[in-house]
């Protein structure tokens, strides 16, 4: 049986309509270090697939177990297609910019070593990040249509983190991309660039067209 | 009496059944100024504000700020502990510009809007008081009850500036510390309000 008020249906098939459009789908908070966080359809509640056709994910205070000091990565994510391997192909573009605690430097530009041209690897959301007390690394990111068959599926993200290695500089990275492939993704998996995910929560959710 | 559609409850006892799949973006305060508004200040537990562990992730929208003077910025400062909305941040921004008439147009690291331990996150360079001149914001605190980890922050300022310049700022940075924060308010560096809204939203994490 409808509701309908004022020729509006308000409930039907055992659903209420306009509560709202962003959807929590899930939230993985780590209780002790893993080598990942990982998002798979249809495992542990995870819907990741037509249901919805925008999905944000949400990550906050990501503090790696250990330091890597190499630039071309920090915190990163990989998609797959078969709910195993981690492995598509992305191109992506990265707006870096940084100022140090101490205002001895400032700059932005293209980071080219956080950059990828149909790599099949990870692509880093975010550069290194320290394992100081305080250091952490939080931000969003959307996933468009991970279903589709047709087209590429794009991803935008953009996140603060510090670096206290050597100035405490404040970092801020925008990255942008698609992943080549008209295969429906399936998951998303976030990993640091070595060594493992010491502490930190990401959330998912899904956001409604209709 | 509830109300059972095909054979699922969406309604009982005066309110929709905890099964029906809700909105998780929460609206918690809108506040808005007028004329001779100093500043628009946002602190948990005062006037149904919640800015706390409740949510990880809340979100700042901000329209039409109009300052009552000329060329100002909005400043974003927030509260640590005591009354003085004075917690130490470091930030960055860009800057991406186009004025009227094509007479500028860039992008580039904008050293004029970035904070250096030091309060006072901008959010823009230079709005416009005339009538139809404002400021747009949208910014997001992760975690602000976190006594572990700096509080970070990412936001995106639009104005039409005093000069006739669309300006895009993309900024974030952290608040410095593990003290929690409790409060935020959005001032312009000098001068008041004469109009703006701004709405805090707490994102759900469960």
């Amino acid at each position: 049986m409808a509701i309908i008020s004022n020729a509006t249906t308000i409930a039907d098939a055992g659903t209420v309509n306009g509560l709202g459009s962003l959807i929590f789908i899930k939230s993985i908070n780590l209780s002790s270090a893993a080598s990942n966080i990982t998002f798979i359809h249809g495992t542990s509640s995870v819907v990741f697939d037509s249901t919805y056709k925008v999905y944000l994910f949400v990550y906050t205070n990501i503090h790696p177990a250990s330091h890597n000091p190499d630039a071309a990565g920090g915190f990163n994510i990989n998609v797959t297609t078969d709910g195993s391997n981690f492995n598509i192909a992305k191109t992506t573009n990265t707006l870096a910019s940084y100022h140090a605690k101490d205002d001895s430097a400032a700059g932005m530009g293209l980071n080219v070593a956080n950059s990828r041209g149909n790599d099949t690897g990870v692509v880093p959301l975010a550069g290194q990040v320290h394992t100081g007390n305080t250091d952490a690394v939080s931000g969003h990111m959307f996933f468009f249509d991970p279903a589709n068959t047709t087209f590429v599926k794009h991803f935008l993200a953009e996140n603060a983190r510090s670096d206290f290695s050597v100035r405490e500089y404040a970092n801020h990275q925008i990255v942008s991309g698609y992943c080549n492939t008209t295969s429906a993704v399936t998951g998303v998996q976030f990993t640091m660039w070595s060594g493992n995910i010491d502490d930190g929560t990401i959330s998912l959710y899904g956001i409604k067209d209709s | 009496m509830a109300v059972i559609s095909n054979g699922t409850t969406i309604f009982d006892a005066g309110a929709v059944d905890s099964g029906q799949a809700s909105g998780d973006l929460v609206l918690i305060k809108t506040l808005t100024a007028s004329d001779g508004t100093a500043n628009l200040t946002f602190i948990h537990g005062t006037s149904s504000v919640v800015f706390d562990g409740t949510y990880d992730y809340y979100i700042f929208k901000g329209r039409n700020c109009h300052p009552e003077e000329d060329n100002r910025r909005m400043t974003v400062t927030f509260r640590d502990g005591d009354t003085n909305f004075d917690a130490p941040m470091t930030t960055l921004a860009i800057q991406a510009l186009h004025q009227e008439g094509d007479g500028a147009a860039s992008v580039a690291y904008w050293a004029g809007g970035d904070t250096a331990n030091a309060s006072g996150w901008i959010l823009n360079d230079g709005c416009g008081n005339a009538a139809n001149e404002c400021m747009s914001f949208w910014i997001e605190v992760h975690s602000p009850a976190s006594t572990t980890y700096s509080k970070f922050v990412v936001g995106r300022g639009v104005e039409n500036t005093y000069n006739e310049i669309a300006n895009n700022t993309y900024c974030g940075g952290y608040i410095d510390g593990a003290a929690a924060i409790d409060g935020v308010r959005f001032a312009f560096h000098s001068g008041d309000f004469d109009a703006g809204t701004i709405s805090l939203y707490g994102v759900k994490k469960s």
